[in-house]
């Protein structure tokens, strides 16, 4: 317009010194041609809604197909529209996801792309941004839309297959070795009668039937309640270790965590690390950390599942003491729970804690994620205190488990 | 150099240069018609049509030397070739219109006279002929630069030479093809300036301009076609080179588009008053009169209709009284009378139509304004030095009236998309005090809510009353530190509320069963703080 606007003063100016009508139409079609074209793209682009479709969840590893929406609500066609789609590094191969579209009236189109789930963590796809413009390309129209998709990349779950932690916790739906234990809703057969049987294990029906008194016989079972506590002090980590083992002890408390919520056992978790959905620490509360209740079901297993997707390390003396964490969280556990203490290396104070959680009825296990020339020496001293410690420095480690 | 072609072949190879070569003939149309007033007898269609068939010429050749590589001397001498050839040709087509005998007659004067093969009629279409040709040639070095997709080419090995410099400093083709655009509008808009000019010219002295109608429409057309295109073209190798994947219809669609978008608003220009009968001021304070003494007439059947109405009611109950008149609908308005108008019903349609013709100039005046104000104010306003001054104030003042008109407009779109969405509400649960809950009829979901707002009514009633703008989560940090006791408890029914109120998971049975429980020993604990206090 800055080329066109003299022009359109000498049209006017020859169209009122000759005052012929033809120069008066033309200087309108001409500033109309101008004004109604920046209209038309203005309209047209803003009448453009935008939607994106796809799994919020992805476990490591997964591909997800995005379905990018695209409707032109309006009842103007819309010329020319570049998408642009910001996808995060760790979901995509590439940074950025373009196209270029026109769109008539109410036209709707699907656009997709692929997000690959390569890394754990929280992420939150766009900005998608949208531009148009005219038809003489005197201007353009930027529309950012701010919808803030979020995808959650879960950890690497490794299957375990066999954990054989311990418990004491009786009526369970494991079945359990111990034959203290009993679970008086499965049946494993009948007996004779013998003096001293409770009343109420006997099972009339088939005494009537065989003729003598029977009484029942129990499976023997255990719940698994565990309470899974990590260390994200960044204090406690190497710096040179620093990234491996924090995503190793986060796999290990992932996979731990799938594989006894599959067995329908009651998992919590409580970690000093940083949820990057809690607000920042403030004054008030400088030092933070996360946990989610002792719960069963696969709700809850995606609730764990979220969190160590999103959880970060802690700075340096942001995180609550791990110490502090462990004995304030196991306290909502019940007796005979099994208390999974995942931690790059062995604090100072640890062993006197668990110690204190072996006293209240609690079955501690202590899992170690740095290679440490002393484990020996840790593994004996928590046998000593009737707890085991486990090293895990690779994933090859886990099959101990498996 | 790789070359990669956008676009649609023949919108670049045949319909641009075809557009081109049009639009250059017609500016040389309104001196071709003034020669032919001037010249009596001479015809100068031939003129135009050999015009245009040699400025395609110049833009197809120019394409052809650029592949051959051919610049610099070369490139003058090849066109100084191509000039005579085109002038001694445009002499032979003029004998289309003199016909063959009068070829044959000139023929034979040219061998004893070689000099009358250049007469004075030659030579004022070669004045005009010549920068047409050379017009052509100049967009046509635009359009080829518009057209071809160009990437850089290889660097020269030696990274310490002149070559390798160059190339380094070299123009991205992207923002050379910007450029060409830009200088094929200035082209556009200088020839346009000059067909105006030229056009005023001839009506006012020689002719009237009606006749060149026909070359300066086409003329405008076409330049804001061809502009179209080229911005198309531009647009394209851009995202052509950024390799972002473009919808395959796009080019048809911008044709047909924008074509429709051309025709549609040279017809609603066609409709628009291209004449006044009188002066804005008169003309829009007439119009305003008009609509006003519409709408009185309006209300003022309104009124007369109920009140014959109830005269009608009146009427039937007392036999005695007289028949109202009925009242006549309200007509078009009837312009006022006065020395300016023109008598009779045109004479409300004429300043009507007087009127949108004035808005219409002074809107563009308007913005003629705005663009002085906006170039020579705008950074100043938006300086320190502004501060304080009263026009600073004023435009702060107007800036601020701007935003605050914005918003409400965002605001009423905002309520009215609002009242457009049906609601979808949750079956309703009312926790009124006052009214009995059934504990059991409520989903898990509304029962996590129900524990959540219990607890926070029964903590205000022991002393801590959750603050108006407090989140759920502050609100637990203040009552961790006032019931410590009570955290992984708080905790626990805080995360079970804000997933029940904020989230779309489902909520199970066993989980409102989970919530129950700490909420019955938050309960019990602050009942007994209520106690104690």
């Amino acid at each position: 317009m800055g080329r066109l606007l003299p022009f359109l003063i000498l049209l006017m100016a020859v169209a009122f010194f000759t005052r012929v009508e033809f120069f008066f139409y033309l200087l309108y079609a001409l500033f109309g041609i101008f004004v109604l074209g920046r209209l038309w793209a203005q309209r047209s682009v803003r009448a453009v809604a935008l939607q994106r479709k796809h799994e919020e969840r992805l476990f490591w590893g997964d591909q997800v197909p995005v379905q990018l929406e695209i409707r032109n609500t309006g009842w103007l066609p819309v010329l020319w529209l570049r998408l642009d789609d910001g996808v995060p590094l760790e979901l995509g191969s590439s940074a950025h996801h373009r196209w270029v579209i026109s769109l008539a009236p109410h036209e709707r189109q699907v656009l997709s792309y692929t997000l690959r789930g390569r890394r754990r963590g929280y992420y939150q796809l766009g900005p998608l941004v949208t531009l148009g413009g005219d038809l003489l390309g005197s201007t353009t129209y930027k529309v950012p839309h701010h919808d803030g998709d979020l995808v959650i990349v879960y950890p690497k779950i490794v299957p375990l297959r066999d954990l054989g932690l311990p418990s004491q916790s009786p009526f369970g739906t494991l079945p359990s070795r111990q034959r203290l234990f009993e679970d008086p809703t499965r049946i494993r057969g009948v007996r004779d009668y013998q003096p001293g049987d409770s009343l109420r294990r006997m099972d009339w029906k088939t005494s009537a039937r065989v003729g003598a008194l029977q009484v029942r016989r129990y499976e023997p079972t255990m719940a698994l309640e565990t309470g899974i506590l990590l260390n994200l002090d960044s204090d406690d980590y190497p710096p040179q270790h620093c990234r491996d083992a924090t995503e190793r002890g986060i796999v290990v408390a992932a996979s731990l965590a799938t594989h006894l919520i599959e067995k329908r056992q009651a998992v919590s978790l409580a970690t000093n690390g940083r949820d990057p959905l809690q607000d920042p620490p403030s004054a008030e509360k400088a030092r933070t950390a996360s946990a989610l209740p002792l719960r069963k079901g696969r709700e809850h297993l995606m609730q764990v599942l979220d969190l160590l997707a999103r959880i970060e390390r802690t700075g340096e003396d942001e995180a609550v003491p791990f110490l502090d964490l462990l004995s304030r969280r196991t306290l909502a556990l019940p007796w005979g729970s099994t208390v999974v203490v995942i931690t790059p290396r062995e604090v100072a104070g640890l062993f006197d804690t668990l110690l204190t959680l072996r006293r209240r009825g609690l079955l501690p296990i202590l899992v170690l994620l740095l290679p440490d020339l002393e484990f020996t020496l840790t593994a004996r001293r928590a046998d000593q205190i009737g707890t085991q410690a486990i090293r895990i420095w690779s994933e090859q480690d886990l099959d101990m488990w498996r | 150099m790789n070359a990669q072609k956008t676009g649609d072949w023949w919108v670049e190879n045949l319909l641009r240069p075809v557009l081109v070569a049009a639009m250059l003939v017609c500016l040389i149309a309104p001196l071709t018609r003034l020669f032919e007033v001037l010249f009596s007898g001479w015809d100068g269609t031939y003129f135009l049509v050999f015009g245009f068939f040699a400025g395609l010429e110049g833009i197809l050749s120019e394409r052809v030397l650029q592949k051959q590589r051919i610049t610099g001397w070369g490139y003058l001498g090849s066109r100084a070739a191509e000039a005579l050839v085109l002038v001694i040709l445009m002499k032979l087509a003029s004998y289309t219109t003199l016909g063959l005998d009068q070829l044959w007659a000139d023929a034979l004067r040219w061998q004893t006279d070689p000099g009358s093969f250049f007469d004075g009629m030659m030579v004022y279409i070669s004045l005009v002929f010549l920068p047409m040709w050379l017009g052509s040639l100049y967009v046509a070095r635009s359009l080829r630069e518009l057209d071809v997709m160009g990437e850089k080419s290889k660097p020269p090995e030696d990274k310490t030479s002149i070559q390798y410099y160059l190339w380094l400093i070299s123009p991205k083709p992207a923002r050379s093809r910007q450029e060409e655009l830009e200088r094929l509008a200035s082209f556009f808009v200088w020839g346009g300036a000059v067909l105006l000019l030229v056009s005023a010219v001839i009506h006012q002295f020689v002719f009237s301009v009606q006749t060149l109608v026909l070359p300066i429409l086409l003329y405008f057309a076409l330049g804001v076609a061809l502009l179209s295109q080229g911005h198309f073209s531009v647009l394209h190798a851009g995202w052509a080179m950024e390799r972002v994947p473009i919808q395959s219809n796009i080019a048809r669609r911008w044709l047909l588009w924008g074509l429709v978008f051309l025709v549609g608003v040279a017809s609603v220009a066609l409709l628009l008053p291209a004449s006044y009968a009188a002066g804005p001021i008169r003309a829009l304070l007439s119009l305003f009169g008009s609509i006003l003494g519409f709408v009185f007439e309006v209300l003022f059947f309104v009124f007369s209709l109920i009140i014959y109405l109830l005269a009608l009611l009146l009427s039937t109950i007392f036999p005695s009284m007289r028949e109202p008149i009925r009242p006549t609908a309200p007509g078009t308005p009837a312009a006022p009378a006065g020395p300016m108008w023109s008598s009779g019903e045109g004479g409300w349609l004429e300043m009507t139509l007087t009127a949108l013709f004035w808005i219409l100039i002074l809107s563009i005046v308007g913005y003629a304004f705005y663009r002085f104000v906006r170039d020579r104010l705008g950074p100043w306003a938006e300086s320190e030095q502004a501060e304080g001054t009263w026009w600073g104030r004023l435009l702060g003042w107007l800036q601020s009236l701007w935003r605050w008109f914005q918003d409400w407009r965002r605001g009423v779109q905002a309520q009215l998309r609002q009242r457009r969405i049906p609601r979808v509400r949750e079956p309703s649960v009312s926790l009124s005090p006052f009214r009995f809950i059934s504990l059991r009829r409520l989903s898990p979901r509304q029962l996590v809510r129900y524990f959540y707002l219990s607890t926070e009514r029964r903590a205000a009633q022991a002393g801590q009353p959750r603050g108006t703008a407090q989140t759920p989560y502050e609100y637990q940090a203040e009552l961790d530190r006032s019931f410590p006791e009570l955290e992984p408890d708080l905790e626990g029914l805080t995360a079970a509320f804000v997933g029940a109120r904020y989230s779309r998971q489902s909520v199970q049975e066993d989980e409102a069963a989970a919530v129950k429980s700490l909420w019955q020993r938050i309960k019990a604990a602050l009942l007994r703080r209520r106690r104690q206090a």
